[in-house]
This record gives structure tokens, C-alpha cells and sequence, in this order.
């Protein structure tokens, strides 16, 4: 990139993950690295009978590197099961922005929470002390994801997670992020700030065109205000 | 009624269940406040839902899971292991208006218990949440406190769910026209649910720590937001 940041494009051939698969990922950023990831089109998570599908990613971030990771959302089938980590260490001066996002089943076939279980568990380190920690586990026959409080009517939920050591102006983003997500349309979400320095976004929405847009204002709106770079186009769609 | 607690040791399970116990809890909404406002709980049917999803996809799983934690790490006097279990649920609550309530909850707690209850962890455990050398989330610290007057774990839990919900119950009451019966009887209605879910909790550690609650969340993170406000979260 001109900015000396590195895009890359990961690549699933399968387009999918079957019951059985494991996939591990491990994401190295030495220190000052800059690197924007993100993958070609959303994951499919097929029906098992048997094993779940597991997908494992550690990113560990070195000092005053960056990672930008912004994957495209889940798709799991009727009777689909997914085990899924993504665990991000960041080191002194680290950032990291990332995204993680599902949709209910394939909202075109009007498939709403038909797999069998879905489980992530997201933990960000940094300097080795706990920033966030969030484990989801929906069994949809035994949750009822649609009650209030829960996933309620919508069908993709989304988490944007803003991570950066020594960064100040949480106030400035968090009223920016919120007033985008005021004004951006058909899209429920909030923004809070976590325990260490970092921020999370939860967002739901009804469509993946919603969803994606939202994921994609919001990201502009880290990136200027963090990174102090502007957004670009990912040249996916 | 199945106990092993002595008569003394149950009645301070009460004392510290209750709702008069000034943990601070009349002060937080834990967003229902956010519902109520965007018109989405307003009789006793909504709200009775909103407090059983509140339950089985986020108490139940994550702070009673926190509390047991903390109860065996207190057992074994293992003050290490409370601060980590501290940071963990510090790590958990990404609204900031949920930590801060679980937070005051927690030193509230810490501070009445710590003024009649010579108990060497719990006296330490004070001392680290005074100097800010841990957060002192509520159920870490009552977890601490009821190893220490040898509150029974499956009691502890179920009491623990029961408090959370009488606590939603009330901040309702404040926030919207629902009659006192009504009240009873959605807390009423939950007592099957508050037996199950604390045998389920019983045979969990700090790895089955889980939630699906993200309407709540985004509710509890944009309470701060409401023009007008009865309640701090």
C-alpha cells in the first residue's frame, strides 16, 4: 500500500469449513509492522452430524506494529457447528482493529438459526494483561437467540474491536463512533470503552449490505482517528 | 429444604442477598432503563422476558460462573487465583457501565463485609480493590465473602441469580407503571429457573465462562446517551 502497510487477502479454496477441519492461523507482526488482513468472501460453515468445524487464529502483535483484521462475516448451514478462537497479543505502542461477524443462517433461503451450535471466543492481551475477553456460545434449540436481550429480530450481529496501547483520545472516538452509528441506517449498535486502552463496537443488523456498511464507516473512522490514515478501497466488492 | 448450612451461615446469605443490603444495586438499571425508554419493556410480560434471557444468556453463565470461581479460589486460599478471576471478569464486561456498576457492587460489598468479618482473604482482598490493584467485580467479592462464612455453593448461586433478577424487578418498578403483584409474580414464575440454572452452573470452571446477550450490551452501552436518567447503568 502507499502507506507501507501490507494487504493481503486470506484464502479458503473450499469457500467453506466442513465438520472435522481445523484450521489454524498464526499472524506474526514484528515490531512496527503494519499489515491490513481480510478474506475474499464470507465463511461458510457446512452441516455435520458429527465434529464440529474448528478455527483457530493467534495474531501476536509486536511492539508499535499494527494489525488491521477484517474477515468477512460467517455463514453457518442448518445443522452447522463451529468452534472458533481468535487470541490478539499486542505489545507495548501495539494497535490492532478487528472485526468479527456472523449472520443467523442463509438469511436468502429465510434460514434463521438452524445450526446446531456455534462457539468464539475472542482474548485480547496487552502488555500480557487482559484487554477483553468475550466467549459466545449459542445453541440456538436451547437459547432462543430471537428473545430480547439476546440477538432479538436481527439476523447479523458484529463486533469491532479498537485496540491501542498508549492511545488518549478514547472520548473523541467513542462520540465519532457514536454518532455514526446514530445516523447510519437500519443498524442497532453501541460503543464502550474497555477496561485497558481499546474500544468495542456490538452492532445488529437485518442485512449483510448493512452489516458490511457499517463494518466499513466504522473502520474508516478507527483508521483516521488511530492509525491517522485514510480509509481504502479493498477492492472485494 | 436440602442444605448443609448451619442456620447462622444461611440467614448471612440472606442478609447479603437482600435487597436492603446497600451494595449500591438501587442505583443501576443494568440497561433496563435503555428498554424502557425505547418503548420495548413496558408490562410484565416484556419485562419477564427480558430478565429470563438476562439470566440464562448472561448471570447464569458468566457472574454466577465468577462467583463459584471466586468461592473455590477463597476455599482454597488462593488469593492469587481471585485476582486473576478478577481480571478476567474485568476483561468480560466490555460495557463500561455494567464493570462500573459490578465494580461499586463488589467494594460496597468489600467494605461492609471486611467491618465485622475477620476473614484474613477477604480483609487482603479489600486492601488490593482499595490501592486499585484490582477491580473487585461484585461476584468476585461475594464469592470471597461467602467462602468465608461457609455459604453452600449451589445456595450461593441460586441466591446470587435470584438478587439479580429482584434487582431488575425493582429498578421496573421505578421506571414504569407495574403493580407490585405483578412484580411477585414474574419473580415468582423465574423460582424453577433459578434451581436450574444453579445446578447447572455447579459443575462449571473459568473456561465455561460464556454470554449471548448483545441487545443488552448495546442497551447497557447506550444508556450513557439518554438525554434523561434515573439510573447510573
Amino acid at each position: 500500500m502507499e502507506d507501507g502497510s501490507a494487504y493481503l487477502v486470506l484464502l479458503n479454496p473450499t469457500g467453506g469449513v466442513l465438520g472435522g477441519d481445523r484450521l489454524t492461523s498464526e499472524i506474526v507482526l514484528e515490531p512496527f509492522a503494519h499489515a491490513s488482513l481480510t478474506t475474499s468472501s464470507a465463511t461458510r460453515v457446512y452441516r455435520t452430524d458429527n465434529l464440529p468445524a474448528i478455527q483457530d487464529t493467534v495474531i501476536r502483535v509486536g511492539g508499535g506494529a499494527t494489525i488491521e483484521y477484517f474477515p468477512d462475516h460467517l455463514i453457518p448451514h442448518p445443522g452447522a457447528a463451529l468452534r472458533q478462537s481468535l487470541r490478539v497479543e499486542i505489545d507495548r505502542g501495539g494497535r490492532a482493529l478487528f472485526w468479527e461477524a456472523m449472520a443467523c443462517g442463509r438469511i436468502g433461503r429465510n434460514e434463521r438459526w438452524e445450526f446446531r451450535q456455534i462457539v468464539t471466543e475472542v482474548e485480547v492481551l496487552v502488555r500480557e494483561k487482559p484487554a477483553w475477553l468475550s466467549r459466545a456460545r449459542i445453541d440456538p434449540d436451547v437459547l432462543a437467540p430471537k428473545r430480547p436481550g439476546l440477538a432479538e429480530a436481527y439476523a447479523y450481529t458484529g463486533s469491532l474491536a479498537i485496540i491501542a496501547d498508549g492511545f488518549t483520545q478514547w472520548p473523541q472516538l467513542i462520540a465519532e463512533i457514536s454518532r455514526e452509528l446514530a445516523a447510519f441506517p437500519e443498524v442497532h449498535g453501541g460503543v464502550s470503552k474497555l477496561t485497558g486502552d481499546g474500544c468495542l463496537v456490538r452492532v445488529l443488523a437485518n442485512s449483510a449490505i448493512r452489516l458490511t456498511g457499517i463494518c466499513t464507516s466504522l473502520w474508516a473512522i478507527g483508521r483516521a482517528m488511530v492509525l491517522g490514515l485514510p480509509a481504502f478501497e479493498s477492492r472485494k466488492f | 429444604m436440602r442444605t448443609a448450612m448451619s442456620t447462622r451461615h444461611w440467614t448471612t446469605l440472606l442478609q447479603f442477598s437482600d435487597g436492603l443490603f446497600p451494595a449500591g444495586a438501587y442505583a443501576h438499571s443494568f440497561g433496563l432503563e435503555w428498554y424502557v425508554q425505547a418503548g420495548m419493556v413496558g408490562d410484565a410480560a416484556s419485562l419477564e422476558s427480558l430478565v429470563r434471557g438476562n439470566l440464562e444468556a448472561s448471570v447464569a453463565p458468566t457472574d454466577a460462573v465468577v462467583l463459584l470461581c471466586s468461592w473455590r479460589a477463597a476455599h482454597a486460599e488462593e488469593f492469587e487465583s481471585c485476582l486473576r478471576i478478577d481480571a478476567m471478569a474485568d476483561a468480560l464486561k466490555a460495557a463500561e457501565e455494567l464493570r462500573n456498576a459490578s465494580r461499586q457492587m463488589g467494594r460496597q460489598t468489600l467494605r461492609i463485609a471486611s467491618s465485622f468479618l475477620a476473614h484474613d482473604l477477604t480483609q487482603t482482598f479489600f486492601r488490593s480493590v482499595e490501592k486499585c490493584q484490582t477491580p473487585g467485580h461484585h461476584p468476585v467479592a461475594l464469592g470471597i465473602v461467602g467462602s468465608a462464612l461457609q455459604w453452600e455453593p449451589r445456595e450461593m448461586i441460586a441466591a446470587y441469580l435470584y438478587s439479580s433478577s429482584a434487582m431488575l424487578v425493582n429498578s421496573a418498578l421505578r421506571l414504569f407503571p407495574l403493580g407490585q403483584l405483578a412484580g411477585q409474580r414474574i419473580l415468582w414464575n423465574l423460582q424453577p429457573l433459578f434451581g436450574r440454572l444453579a445446578t447447572e452452573v455447579l459443575s462449571k470452571g473459568e473456561k465455561d465462562v460464556w454470554s449471548f446477550a448483545p441487545a443488552l450490551e448495546i442497551a447497557a452501552m447506550r444508556h450513557s446517551t439518554l438525554d434523561a436518567r434515573l439510573f447510573r447503568s
